[in-house]
């Protein structure tokens, strides 16, 4: 399509009611249907529903684990009084009632204990039967692998307002009551109601706030029954608010300020959160890049030595361990899971074990990931540093009008692929996809983003080295980057920096250019990199063990790192790159003369200060240009980076909306590199038309083989015949047939040694669910037939 | 950025993109000339030339500089000659070498001319750059080879554009390149990458390489000398997801008293979470290629000097078929079974795959585990069971299904028949008193009998009543 344009609603409930009218105003949804709308979507003709997926995501409650709690200051996670606090809240949900029970999840959900999604790759759950040493459990769930909801569970929740709430004097009640006792909360309980008795004059003066998420059903259903259930506590009521002990806040996303962590302070503006995370696979991205305190806002006091937090800690505005959690024990164990020597062996933890087994790789005496992933989550479950809740099984609706979708394994169809591929001959606005938001962005900026919604934006502009494979999140694909290798360091032709363990090379696409056309090189990916990871940026946590960045060659860099393990090249590989020339300190001329003439100095690689700001709006200022498939603005209207909200601004309000252009669009199917996005669908025709694959030895027989045809009259014989018609021929699929010139010759040229999807291969070992050669394409309006299809006008014919 | 300075950034990028257009149409027509002055026929295909079986050689020359003298600051240059080669019009040659000790300073050939043109080597004045590498960066054509240019190598590809090949036997030079000495050391020169392609064939020209080295060093009372590198697969073509095994035996250090200290094995394959390389010092190794097609594994030989030297090979990885199915599955007694009954259950499975494989057959009571057996399947239908029981006793009267599956392996194409269900219909128990269930079900009164009563049920047309139970 030609346009994406992106609706926000003030949640999903909105945008189901609109999907669903007779005129919607948007073609695609982007959140789960809650369960009592799929019979409604499965019987109209005029909508999709997806089959279902096991979300890469999940819910829970967080804490902000330095602030003070009723008088108690959770000391970053230590304080065993604030353990008392998390373990006391635990009890007051039946996690399983609440999955089974929820109108909005009911039949979907699953009770988790565990702050990771059921489908993450391979990670048992622990057994969880003596996490809580003052009321240890014994049931037959005690085992690795233990079924949700078994945590911080004595008895089935009676129900009160909500059906899944603990009663006054319920077992879980009491034990929620005897927990805030231990802490000093209060100095005891009623014996029968097991409500608060002696509450200390502190936890009167220490208010504590529950932010509650609104725009979501089952987590507004959640934090509103914990809120009556914390009242109980303290005054027997279960009331909605009970000041001075507990008060509650709504909003949405974009109401709550957590994500936003103080580069000189610890922001104490939250309590208690209703939080849930998407694109969480594989197990390591909740386990270490959320809750290590590497990834916490590193301010010099809480850093270690001074506090418990990582050294390597940087100051950052949004962090992604924003909780402030910071144990130095489980730092060690959720490290040595990101960097474990190997994934998983036969003597690892195994579901059914009532003592679990671990496992050491093999030649080395570091556990296995999963070996030590087990104990990291076992640590976690122990100290309760947040309340995992529940994960979903998804299914989403779109209108019917639409192919191509890409339903994707643990995120559903609001993700890059689908706004790449999805397709409709009749769209309800003339060349446009229509998606819709259920909440605004945050923030565009690359240093700044950190929410679903601004990657859902940023990811169309910009592109990362590699993609997960949507229909298979455990395959990576080279897209960049053109070919990536791990080398030892005696395979460096160069002293790496001293602690290099490993280094990761890259070779980028050489077509690729910015959306002003300016190529991408290798010190775009440089000055991202660096500088990501140097404003303790939210994407910069992926790129944790990176200490060294070697420009080789304007299309080919290492990636040095002092630690490597199963999930790096993941990590790596993931951040969006966006262009040095408009983020630099160095201007746009002086960047752009020296990665011409092949060096960016180093003192280029450091943001322009302005544009770290918090406030800093990349869309307003006319820097939101990138590499990706999706463009804001145009060249050709002057706003190339800046026309693309219905503000003027980023984060429009709801009923706003962002309105993106295709990178490419008024330009022909086959039109040269800088003018059209590096994998349009034009562009990929023109690739199967080349004949190239990928390995270097049979595509360079077939340049030169096509190379001898250059300038010979028209024939129908191969192997000229072939490159004298085609999208890639001179008079393209439009024919007649013309003689190979020199633009045949540059276009195979240019793809000689390009897999498009390396390192898997499209004819013999695909990308799971990758359509098979040649297919059907559409680009704007255009529709390419294979020759399979049109003998005379296909694509590769 | 103005709209102005987007302009000229446009043009730029015109111009860079046009100019070697433009030489290219020059020769272009050129060439067209001389295909008219040739008369050279305008249909195709051309003729098939004649068969040329010859395996050429492209090697290093010389392939010893051996000189103390030759300290820093010095020059060296070596050339890369095809000698006793079938005609080809397209070359692509790729050299590694040590840049701690030598410094790439020029490519002495092939070298631009005023008309766009790379006269100087064997393919003449009409030669064509795909490209010209060194150390990763371009000096001529459009891009260099992501998976081999980098720091360290040197690498060149023309062509031609035309069908006429070079003269039978060719022999003549492909790249003329000098090196500054840096430092002492060794060096050596290896030709990792050789492709000779005929556009005549459409196809690869056969040709061997031969590697060459400098040094300046000495390693005891001479001057250093490469090691031995052996590297020979165990199989070739090997198949995919199927292990591939390579031997270093024989592999040894050529200095005074000096040893094998360390090995690098370069797989020539992205594995992606996975170095593409290991670094052991064992005399053999296997790695599991997960593609298909052509691949370079290259082994580094490092000596008790430092001295290293490396041999690569080409292999080919190819597609199978990788199909394990259950086969028959015989199970003595499956009808009006009563509960306590012992029963047999002898499932087969066949390997349908092109490879041998090791396969895992499991039988399972509806989810419990009766039996399994790992067993190694020689390719195209081995065959292998499990035979296993089933005691009844204590099951409720009801059908129950037992499957049999054929668990997957690496790679495998297709699981369609890789589980094979079937059922048992236990009944109610006779009273007390009456015929023995084992002796019934064990004789051929009982075989009558039962066949006497699934007559009698057809006969009635009366649904059996396990036709209820879910399937």
């Amino acid at each position: 399509m030609d346009n994406e344009l992106a609706k926000i609603f003030s949640g999903e409930e909105s945008e189901f009611v609109d999907i669903q009218s007779p005129s919607p105003s948007i073609d695609l949804t982007d959140f789960r249907l809650s369960p009592s709308l799929v019979p409604a979507f499965s019987s109209r003709s005029d909508l999709y529903i997806t089959s279902p997926i096991s979300e890469h995501g999940y819910f829970e409650l967080q804490f902000h684990l330095d602030n003070n709690f009723w008088g108690i200051q959770m000391n970053f996670g230590n304080d065993p009084n604030g353990l008392q606090i998390r373990q006391g809240i635990a009890h007051l949900i039946d996690k399983s009632a609440f999955a089974a029970r929820e109108p909005a999840i009911s039949g979907t959900a699953s009770a988790i204990d565990n702050p990771i999604a059921p489908s993450n790759g391979g990670l048992p759950g622990p057994n969880p039967c003596n996490w809580d040493q003052s009321f240890i459990i014994s049931t037959s769930n005690c085992v690795v692998g233990a079924p949700g909801g078994t945590a911080y569970h004595i008895s089935g929740a009676a129900g009160v307002n909500f059906l899944w709430q603990p009663a006054l004097g319920s077992q879980d009640f009491c034990a929620a009551a005897k927990h805030f006792v231990n802490a000093g909360v209060a100095s005891g309980f009623n014996p029968s109601t097991c409500v608060l008795t002696g509450i200390s004059s502190a936890a009167a003066s220490h208010t504590v706030n529950f932010f509650v998420r609104s725009d979501d059903p089952a987590r507004l259903d959640l934090g509103q029954s914990m809120v009556q259930e914390i009242c109980a506590l303290f005054t027997g009521v279960f009331s909605t608010q009970c000041s001075p002990y507990l008060t509650e806040s709504e909003g949405p996303i974009t109401a709550f300020t957590g994500f936003q962590t103080s580069l000189t302070s610890v922001k104490t503006d939250w309590w208690i959160y209703t939080a849930g995370y998407l694109f969480e696979y594989p197990f390591d991205q909740s386990l270490y890049f959320t809750y290590n305190s590497r990834f916490v806002s590193g301010i010099t006091s809480i850093r270690s030595p001074s506090g418990p937090c990582s050294s390597s800690s940087l100051p950052s505005q949004s962090a992604a361990d924003y909780m402030y959690l910071c144990n130095s024990t489980y730092d060690d164990l959720s490290r040595k899971m990101e960097f474990a020597p190997c994934l998983s062996l036969p003597g690892d933890p195994a579901p059914g074990q009532v003592t679990p087994s671990f496992a050491n790789c093999i030649g080395s005496s570091g556990l296995t990931a999963i070996s030590a992933g087990y104990q990291a989550e076992d640590k976690f479950g122990q100290n309760a540093y947040t309340i995992p809740i529940f994960a979903t099984s998804d299914q989403y609706g779109y209108l019917q009008n639409w192919q191509r979708v890409v339903n994707n394994d643990g995120t559903g169809i609001a993700n890059t692929f689908t706004w790449l591929n999805a397709y409709s001959p009749n769209p309800a606005l003339t060349g446009t996809i229509r998606q819709g938001f259920k909440q605004s962005t945050t923030s565009l900026s690359p240093y700044l983003a950190s929410t679903v919604w601004d990657f859902y934006i940023l990811n169309n502009i910009y592109d990362s080295l590699a993609v997960q494979n949507p229909l298979s999140n455990g395959q990576l694909i080279d897209w960049m980057a053109v070919s990536s290798q791990q080398l030892a360091n005696s395979q460096l032709s160069y002293t790496p920096p001293a602690g290099t363990v490993s280094t990761f090379r890259y070779t980028l696409r050489s077509d690729m250019f910015w959306q002003d056309g300016q190529k991408v090189t290798s010190w775009d990916a440089k000055f991202s990199f660096q500088t990501l990871q140097s404003t303790g940026s939210f994407q910069g946590a992926q790129l944790a063990p990176m200490i060294g960045f070697t420009v080789l060659s304007s299309v080919q860099f290492d990636v040095n790192v002092n630690a490597a393990g199963p999930f790096t090249k993941l990590s790596l590989s993931s951040p969006t790159i966006f262009p040095g020339h408009l983020w630099s300190v160095c201007s746009g001329a002086i960047w752009n003369t020296d990665a011409n003439t092949g060096n960016v100095p180093s003192s280029c690689m450091t943001p322009d200060p302005g544009k770290l700001a918090a406030t800093f709006d990349p869309l307003a200022s006319g820097v939101l240009i990138g590499s990706g498939a999706w463009q804001c603005g145009a060249i050709s209207s002057g706003n190339l980076g800046r026309a693309c909200s219905s503000t003027g601004t980023m984060n429009p309000p709801i009923s706003g909306s962002y309105s993106l252009t295709r990178f490419g669009k008024g330009f022909p199917a086959n039109s040269p590199a800088f003018n059209v996005y590096f994998r349009s669908a034009g562009t990929l025709a023109l690739w199967v038309w080349t004949k190239d694959r990928g390995a270097f030895t049979p595509d360079f027989v077939n340049f030169t083989t096509m190379a001898a045809c250059f300038n010979l009259p028209v024939t129908t014989s191969a192997p000229c015949a072939h490159f004298q018609s085609g999208i890639g021929s001179t008079n393209g699929t439009a024919g007649p047939p013309a003689p190979v010139a020199i633009n045949q010759i540059l276009e195979v040229n240019r793809f000689v040694g390009v897999n498009w999807v390396s390192p898997f291969n499209w004819d013999t070992s695909p990308p799971v669910g990758l359509i098979p050669l040649s297919p059907v394409l559409y680009e704007g309006g255009v529709t390419l037939n294979p020759c399979s299809i049109d003998s005379v006008h296909g694509y590769d014919c | 950025m103005g709209r102005e300075e987007l302009g000229r950034l446009r043009k730029r990028l015109i111009l860079r993109l046009l100019v070697p257009v433009l030489v290219l149409l020059i020769i272009g027509a050129w060439s067209t000339h001389q295909t008219q002055s040739s008369a050279r026929p305008s249909s195709f295909p051309v003729q098939a030339p004649p068969a040329c079986s010859r395996v050429g050689v492209i090697a290093v020359d010389p392939p010893t500089i051996a000189d103390q003298n030759l300290q820093v600051g010095n020059f060296v240059t070596f050339k890369i000659n095809v000698t006793n080669s079938c005609p080809f019009t397209a070359f692509a040659v790729a050299i590694q070498y040590d840049l701690a000790v030598l410094k790439w300073q020029s490519i002495d050939q092939p070298v631009a001319m005023n008309d766009g043109s790379y006269p100087g080597t064997v393919l003449g004045l009409q030669a064509q750059p795909q490209h010209i590498c060194v150390d990763g960066r371009l000096l001529a054509g459009l891009n260099c080879v992501a998976l081999y240019d980098t720091s360290g190598v040197v690498s060149a590809a023309l062509y031609l554009l035309s069908f006429t090949p070079t003269s039978d036997p060719t022999n003549g030079l492909l790249l003329q390149v000098t090196f500054k000495v840096i430092a002492t050391g060794f060096s050596q020169l290896h030709v990792f990458l050789g492709v000779l392609s005929n556009a005549a064939t459409g196809a690869q020209v056969s040709s061997t390489t031969s590697d060459g080295y400098f040094t300046n060093k000495y390693c005891g009372i001479r001057l250093c000398t490469p090691p031995v590198v052996n590297l020979v697969p165990n199989s070739n073509p090997f198949y995919q997801y199927q292990v591939a095994t390579f031997n270093s035996t024989g592999s040894r250090s050529t200095n005074q008293n000096g040893f094998v200290r360390d090995r690098i094995w370069a797989w020539g394959d992205a594995k992606l979470g996975e170095p593409s390389s290991d670094t052991i010092n064992v005399t053999s190794l296997s790695h599991i290629y997960s593609s298909t097609g052509i691949f370079y594994p290259t082994l580094t030989v490092i000596d008790s000097y430092g001295i290293q030297a490396s041999k690569t090979i080409i292999i080919m990885v190819v597609g199978n078929w990788v199909e394990l199915s259950v086969g028959d599955v015989a199970i003595d007694h499956q009808t009006l079974v009563f509960p306590g009954t012992v029963i047999h259950i002898h499932s087969f499975i066949v390997n349908n795959s092109t490879v041998p494989e090791n396969a895992t057959l499991v039988v399972r009571l509806e989810g419990q585990i009766l039996g399994q057996a790992s067993l190694q399947l020689k390719a195209s239908k081995d065959t292998g069971n499990v035979s296993t029981t089933w005691d009844t006793t204590g099951y409720s009267p009801r059908v129950y299904r037992i499957d049999s599956v054929a668990l997957p392996v690496p790679g495998q194409n297709s699981t369609s028949h890789s589980v094979r269900s079937s059922y048992v219909q236990l009944i109610e128990p006779r009273p007390s008193g009456t015929l023995s269930l084992s002796l019934l079900q064990s004789s051929g009164l009982g075989v009558i009998l039962v066949a006497a009563l699934v007559f009698l049920a057809t006969r009635l047309k009366k649904r059996p009543s396990w036709e209820t139970e879910p399937l």
